[in-house]
């Protein structure tokens, strides 16, 4: 249309002026950085987070430092070899701000018959004679000022997420827990961070507000 | 009585100044001595409140506030002082600052150097100071834009960079000659900072712009940063802080109390580094003159003020004024409206106004007022609010005394510093004042070393560099 | 990613502001006083100390005014007929009380000064205050005409609770550290709490759902905590009876027995803190 074409440029101006200077900024800034991105999301894809039916897994990495236990526990033999499910010990984890370390009567319900003459489960046996739980140390700790609670994150990705599968819950583990399954004892390897968590949030239209998480 | 002595000799002017900037001599070292010995105050105060918290101040509930503000108000006024002297009245031609303003411009960026430290100081957990600056992060928070105590960290920032660059741009010439006189590391110093000035037509120009340009732009922006100060204020509702002619009211101050400070600093430099020829007794007055008519604008101001709670029937405000009055405060204010109001009639009077040491006490003591006021704004407020069950009187901690001390310490050691590397007079423009003092009593202009620049009006005048 | 999440965030906070904020409430959290039933006992203070891990100060440090009580018992001697003697300080009875905590107001001034959004409203309708953002600029407790907040002036927490009093401290609730600003939150945690019991159970958050601290232990229930945004809930219903109304800066009463009112309305802050006028011999 003729008026169109001859307030083109205005129309443009006035369009800049309308979105601040940074909106605009933003506008080239998008193009750039989703390059970047593309890119940096193909290098530090995690091959364990398979896709969990309504979930944007959140991105980044940490490199995790070996905490030392009082018991190697390996996370493998149980949960891959045995696909032993992460909510059979960790059995808070559904219905609990905590997902909860196991009570060492668990442990001891296979392993008074089970593999009983390895190195581990004889310093586990010692720990249930002494009736003493063994000292585990925490792994993913949260500051003092975070609210998280293992139930929401549980209840919106699997409890109540259409087409996803319990038996899977694993997946949904990894998000944050980074792939437990390949690992003997637990590593951090997710930066668990605010910006972690924002990413996370955004993408799956989580809650935004401050008070939610903040305590 | 003229300005300056026309007849000197550019050889000499050039010589002067870069005398003052040689070996110093031992007082120079006490007073470096002193200040060290200040500010070593304000680090150990400082460092005991980092590791135990704010309370050892003394601040309380409800003086979230106190002398740490109120003397961050009072150093970023006193950086007013440079831009009017220099930006301000180069626009309008008032020549007869030339002499005095480097001196004031680097009080600007000293003064500035040390406002800036008190939001760092006061704030609870300095470690995370830098939240208030929008940096980029994925947690996805952004500072409160609506928040005064942004729009500071942006002005003030913004001020400092500016000012410190207008200082510069405008002693690249002097820098220049420092240069063809200097050995050693200053050699090295001076070469590197001239960037190559020669004096020539092409860089005479650009400066000139260069520093039009900046003169321009510092005036507003001085203006807006202390109504941006006077926001913190202004836009709180408190009885006395919500007062809707704060901006020009501390923009009156500031320049009053760095008015103040330049004939403090004015009558250092020419006692110590015998500068009586370029600082003269006529340029005393007039700048005696010049921070009389602020005086009375700012005592105008602060009646508009009083008078507009007194009528506006505001209880609480009113309150607060009352309570200024014969409160428990009320010595320190009465102490300001003297020190405010009353003192600077001296300046009024020719024979003070020529009296050297009466004018270093009259400075000193229009500056107690000026720091009396700041403190006279942020705590009686406080001290009476609204909620009458929070009515206290606060008087502040050794912690609190020690850092303000310290950073009249601090901003010494950086002008004792500067003046020995820097030259605190400007030179060429001393010579462009002389040239055109001489001209226009139409004097013979042989003794110019410079040739007439071609497409230039005779009388802007070209005066350069001697032995450049 | 993360860049593109900040730009898509900037773009969202300028265009909330463009809309003046949010307005849709998904609650709004107030309470009632009856000044008339306050006895000034002091036990919601207590309480509110052990719910909130409030820091105790000793007598110097309060003596100082650096006490953190985030519900205050303010004590007023203005009965007209009863004045101190002379030998007393204050009079030995005839006082009235006023428990103060923090007016969750709608137009909190505390919220546009701080300099890094530590404080802000929540779509609860109450005025948040995140700790672990807090730099400490103390601007808000300064623009709060009530004086409702508090300042970390110590490191408290290495002091206040020796062992083994540490395990006493609630583990919804930071322990904050010197240099941050904090206030009454209405018991955010306890809302919290109960937010998350109903979701689970699959229904809204019913009246009576959330006590706050000082309401469960105000032994002569003066203190009435509830939704305003549910019609049915017994706030919502004094606030009626009192004809006391959010977002006006004075109330129009006709009744002498309308006791309601809020302080400082006329400041505009708009607070959610309704108080119930004692009752005095004329």
């Amino acid at each position: 249309m003729p008026v169109n074409r001859c307030t083109w440029t205005s129309r443009s101006l006035l369009d800049a002026f309308r979105g601040s200077i940074v909106t605009q900024i933003a506008r080239v800034g998008k193009v750039l950085v989703t390059g970047i991105f593309v890119a940096s999301t193909v290098i530090g894809a995690n091959a364990a987070v398979a896709d969990v039916p309504n979930a944007n897994p959140p991105k980044g990495t940490h490199k995790g430092e070996d905490v030392p236990q009082p018991i190697e526990f390996p996370h493998d033999i149980h949960a891959k070899i045995n696909e032993i499910n992460c909510m059979y010990c960790h059995t808070y984890a559904r219905r609990s701000k905590v997902a909860g370390i196991p009570p060492t009567s668990k442990c001891m319900g296979c392993h008074s018959v089970i593999a009983t003459d390895r190195d581990r489960i004889k310093k586990l046996t010692e720990y249930w004679e002494k009736k003493e739980p063994p000292p585990w140390k925490k792994v993913h700790d949260m500051p003092d000022y975070v609210h998280f609670t293992h139930e929401k994150h549980l209840q919106r990705f699997v409890f109540n997420n259409e087409g996803m599968d319990v038996t899977r819950v694993s997946e949904v583990c990894a998000f944050c827990h980074g792939d437990v399954k390949e690992m003997t004892v637990a590593k951090k390897t997710k930066p668990l961070n605010m910006g972690f968590c924002r990413r996370c949030h955004e993408a799956n239209n989580g809650p935004s507000d401050c008070w939610h998480c903040h305590k | 009585m003229k300005d300056i002595n026309e007849d000197i000799k550019w050889a000499q002017i050039n010589a002067d100044v870069l005398r003052s900037m040689e070996t110093p001599r031992l007082g120079y070292w006490i007073a470096v001595a002193t200040c060290v010995a200040m500010i070593a105050c304000a680090v150990v105060a400082e460092i005991y409140q980092y590791k135990h918290g704010m309370g050892y101040g003394l601040l309380n509930w409800p003086h979230m506030w106190d002398i740490y503000i109120a003397t961050f108000i009072f150093w970023i006024g006193m950086s007013h002082s440079g831009t009017l002297l220099s930006a301000i009245l180069h626009i309008i031609h008032a020549d007869w600052r030339k002499p005095i303003y480097r001196f004031a411009e680097a009080m600007t960026t000293f003064s500035l150097m040390t406002a800036g430290l008190f939001p760092i100081i006061h704030i609870g957990r300095l470690w995370n100071m830098y939240w208030v600056l929008p940096y980029v992060t994925d947690r996805g928070i952004w500072p409160n834009f609506r928040s005064p105590l942004v729009w500071d960290a942006f002005a003030i920032s913004t001020y400092l960079t500016s000012s410190a660059l207008f200082l510069y741009i405008g002693m690249i010439p002097d820098l220049a000659i420092c240069r063809d006189n200097a050995r050693g590391w200053r050699k090295k110093l001076y070469i590197a900072l001239s960037l190559g000035w020669r004096g020539d037509d092409r860089q005479w120009r650009n400066f000139r712009r260069t520093y039009l340009l900046m003169a321009c732009f510092l005036i507003p922006l001085a203006v807006s940063v202390h109504s941006i100060v006077s926001s913190d204020f202004a836009m709180s509702i408190m009885p006395g802080w919500h007062v809707t002619t704060f901006p020009p009211y501390f923009v009156a101050g500031a320049l009053y109390s760095g008015c103040a400070a330049i004939i403090t600093l004015f009558v250092l430099l020419r006692y110590f580094f015998r500068f009586e020829e370029y600082m003269t007794i006529a340029i005393l007055e007039k700048t005696c003159k010049l921070t009389f008519a602020i005086a009375m604008a700012w005592t105008y101001l602060n009646l508009i003020e009083f008078a507009s709670t007194w009528y506006g029937h505001d209880v609480a405000s009113k309150e607060v004024l009352l309570q200024k009055f014969y409160g428990p405060y009320a010595p320190f204010f009465w102490m300001m409206m003297f020190c405010g109001s009353v003192v600077p009639f001296t300046l009024a009077i020719r024979k003070f106004r020529r009296h050297i040491p009466t004018m270093f006490v009259v400075s000193l003591l229009l500056n107690l007022g000026m720091w009396l006021e700041r403190w006279m704004i942020v705590t009686p407020t406080l001290a009476n609010a609204y909620h009458p069950i929070a009515w206290d009187t606060m008087w502040p901690g050794m912690v609190q005394w020690a850092i303000v001390f310290g950073s009249f310490g601090w901003f010494g050691l950086l002008f004792l510093v500067f003046v020995k590397i820097f030259p605190s007079v400007s030179m060429y423009e001393v010579k462009e004042m002389v040239y055109h003092r001489r001209g226009h009593a139409g004097k013979d202009t042989e003794e110019v070393l410079h040739r007439p620049v071609e497409g230039v009006r005779a009388t802007t005048g070209r005066p350069g560099l001697e032995g450049a | 990613m993360s860049l593109q999440n900040i730009l898509n965030n900037w773009d969202k906070y300028r265009k909330g502001h463009e809309a003046g904020g949010h307005h849709v409430y998904e609650h709004m959290w107030s309470m009632v006083i009856d000044l008339n039933k306050c006895i000034g006992c002091g036990a919601c203070s207590v309480a509110c100390y052990a719910e909130n891990n409030l820091a105790v100060v000793g007598k110097d440090r309060f003596e100082k005014g650096q006490a953190m009580h985030w519900l205050r018992i303010e004590r007023y001697w203005d009965e007209p007929n009863l004045k101190p003697t002379a030998s007393d300080e204050f009079q030995q009875h005839g006082a009235s009380f006023l428990p103060m905590m923090c007016q969750q107001c709608n137009a909190a001034t505390c919220e546009p000064v701080c300099p890094v959004a530590a404080t802000y409203h929540t779509p609860d309708g109450l005025n948040a205050q995140v700790y672990n953002r807090c730099i400490g600029s103390r601007y808000c407790s300064n623009n709060c005409p009530y004086r409702l907040r508090y300042f970390n002036f110590y490191s408290f927490y290495e002091t206040s609770w020796p062992e083994p009093l540490n395990l006493q401290l609630n583990p919804d609730l930071s322990v904050r550290d010197k240099g941050v600003m904090e206030k009454c939150t209405f018991c955010v945690q306890r809302i919290r709490t109960a937010k998350d019991t109903a979701r689970r159970e699959g229904r809204k958050v019913r009246d009576g759902d959330v006590q706050t601290a000082c309401q469960q232990s105000c032994p002569t229930t003066a203190i009435v905590f509830g939704d305003m945004l549910d019609p049915e809930s017994r706030v919502t219903k004094l606030w009626k009876a009192h004809e006391v109304e959010l977002g006006k800066t004075a109330q129009h009463k006709q009744h002498p027995e309308k006791r309601g009112y809020r302080i400082f309305e006329g400041l505009n802050t708009d607070p959610c803190v309704m108080y119930l006028e004692r009752v005095r011999e004329v």
